[in-house]
């Protein structure tokens, strides 16, 4: 009879932590960029280049829409006064 | 040992092939991710089975400044319906799992089945005792995929 091997895995968790504060859009967007996608280190490095530079273009527009809509939400509070 | 070691709980694996958790995005069942104490008198990891290993020896944190027992829920629409590659399967949740103007120590967590009867789907460490002090504490969850997920049969 034949095996075939297989196993359950986890992931590691990462705590990040701000204290007297709450975080802001730079961390938010990495936060996002850790969840949407993952760059393998021992990837062929012309498809990694291409990967990292894909996903610094979308972290830069996560995190410019995150800091647009912090300000528009303070606004309308401010407004609401 | 005291303490927590990251693990999939052997439990979870003999739960799975009876069905007992769904972690559908919508349908699927309420998951939540408890937090435990700097030093925590029990051991925690493979063996670990529910959340009320955790409480029942005291070493959930405290509730208050920050902390709610009972831990982080997550809805049911954050689930991500479990997906395959190759010969793996992955899940997590769309959210990482927060807690806002918090004061607390915590040196792990316990991530459970709120709609099974509080069965643990996860264990994990932080490497040590993580505090903060009236800010935010986030738990950031691995990209979602083979290799990487929190969640993953390979």
């Amino acid at each position: 009879m034949d095996f075939v091997n297989g196993h359950a895995a986890v992931g590691n968790l990462k705590v990040f932590v701000t204290n007297g504060r709450t975080k802001t859009a730079d961390e938010w967007a990495s936060e996002i960029m850790e969840k949407l996608m993952h760059v393998a280190e021992n990837a062929p490095a012309p498809l990694r280049d291409q990967a990292v530079a894909f996903r610094d273009k979308i972290y830069v527009l996560i995190r410019d829409n995150i800091e647009l809509a912090l300000k528009q939400e303070r606004e309308w509070i401010l407004s609401q006064r | 040992m005291a303490g927590f070691t990251t693990a999939f709980p052997t439990s979870f694996k003999g739960e799975l092939p009876q069905a007992v958790h769904n972690f559908t995005a919508s349908t699927g069942h309420v998951f939540k991710c408890a937090l435990g104490i700097a030093s925590p008198t029990g051991t925690y990891g493979a063996a670990t089975t529910n959340y009320s290993n955790l409480t029942g020896n005291s070493d959930e944190v405290a509730n208050g400044s920050g902390y709610t027992t009972g831990g982080f829920a997550w809805t049911a629409a954050q689930n991500t319906t479990p997906a395959t590659s190759g010969t793996g399967a992955y899940w997590s949740w769309s959210v990482n799992p927060s807690w806002t103007s918090a004061s607390f120590s915590t040196s792990g967590c316990i991530i459970y089945n709120s709609s099974a009867s509080n069965k643990a789907v996860y264990v994990g460490s932080f490497g040590g005792t993580q505090t903060v002090t009236s800010g935010t504490l986030t738990l950031t969850l691995p990209t979602n995929g083979v290799g990487t997920s929190i969640l993953q049969l390979n």
